[in-house]
């Protein structure tokens, strides 16, 4: 089964107050805010609705939140060679 | 530093060499040795550029990494759209739910490798000169911010670094650049760590001095004062160091032959 990641990019104020009750109809609240929804045909309806606003994916299953996260989180980029504490008790065994 | 003389038979050397050495592997991961002070006399740069100049190497870090490696580097291109890539990673068999499901590639631990690295002929060619010239300088990425480091430097990092104490040692394993005056090795977006030693000790905390904003409301005489003072880890470069060739070679690293197709070559005059 396969999903729609649906994902507001530009935000409906100032349109009709039908591209906004679409958008809530979708779950989508703010920019960047991502939903997922199963592939049918009443979902790719109203993705036609608001198609100039948002982007859509196809993907193969609903992502946790945290799932969408990480994919924008960078790694630290650092780690912990020696601790103090381990550099201090091999001075003293020296 | 160089002598026009000297600059002009390296150039001459690097002339007879490239030929052959300049096609280099289509990897993943690729370096770029460019000189940059080559600029100051035409004539050698002129051939220099043209061979020398793009010692584009790859150091294919994703296939040869370990554990850890690939995966964060996955992890980096997930952004740009393939939300399938987390899946498939971690989450066979695991999927984050909450935020304190943090994969291990994310977190700041010392990496695993599970195959040796690759290094490209070009590199190992052109690695002497960049080890040659000492004082090094290396762009390393924390959180995905760069910063510029030399040996000695004093880095105040714009945050509080979790889980550290004065005293401890730390490595940076991400860089972008690795250089000396006249040459840099660019990384593809990223220099595999084993290339280098980055070494940085923790020096202590700074705090910035107690700001107070005043918060007023209207019709009120109550004022609310919010209070606020940051404090910041403060630490030292201890060294900046690129392994030279035969280093490299003891730890077991593979000279991969460069390959035919070789990737678009940045110049930089």
């Amino acid at each position: 089964m396969s999903f729609f990641r649906i994902t507001l990019l530009r935000s409906a104020i100032g349109l009709p107050r039908r591209s906004t009750d679409v958008l809530k109809a979708l779950g989508l609240k703010k920019r960047m805010g991502t939903v997922f929804h199963a592939v049918s045909p009443s979902v790719a309806g109203q993705i036609m609705k608001v198609k100039e606003l948002v982007s859509v994916e196809e993907v193969d299953r609903r992502l946790t939140k945290q799932e969408v996260h990480l994919e924008r989180k960078p790694d630290p980029g650092y780690y912990l060679e020696k601790s103090c504490v381990a550099e201090r008790t091999e001075l003293r065994g020296q | 530093m160089f002598s026009r003389s000297a600059l002009r038979s390296l150039a001459q050397d690097l002339r007879l060499t490239t030929p052959s050495a300049i096609p280099s592997a289509p990897l993943p991961q690729r370096v770029f040795l460019h000189q940059a002070a080559s600029l100051r006399n035409a004539q050698p740069q002129s051939s220099t550029q043209s061979s020398s100049l793009n010692p584009d190497t790859p150091l294919s870090a994703t296939p040869q990494a370990q554990d850890t490696q690939p995966e964060i580097q996955q992890g980096f291109k997930a952004p740009s759209g393939n939300p399938t890539t987390t899946p498939n990673t971690p989450a066979d068999t695991f999927i984050p739910q909450t935020r304190n499901h943090i994969p291990i590639e994310k977190q700041p631990v010392p990496p695993t490798f599970d195959s040796p690295l690759k290094v490209t002929q070009s590199l190992m060619s052109r690695l002497p000169h960049l080890v040659g010239q000492t004082p090094h300088y290396i762009v390393a990425e924390l959180h995905a911010r760069p910063y510029l480091l030399t040996e000695g430097d004093h880095l105040r990092l714009p945050f509080l670094m979790p889980k550290v104490k004065p005293g401890d040692v730390l490595r940076f394993n991400r860089a972008t650049a690795l250089g000396s005056r006249d040459f840099t090795l660019k990384g593809t977006p990223h220099v595999d760590e084993r290339l280098f030693e980055c070494r940085v000790r923790v020096t202590g905390v700074e705090s910035e001095p107690l700001r107070i904003k005043e918060k007023t409301k209207r019709r009120q005489r109550h004022v609310k004062k919010a209070l606020s003072k940051h404090r910041y880890t403060v630490m030292r470069v201890m060294d900046v160091k690129v392994k030279t060739p035969d280093e490299l070679l003891q730890e077991g690293t593979q000279v991969v032959e460069d390959a035919e197709d070789s990737p678009e070559i940045e110049t930089r005059a």
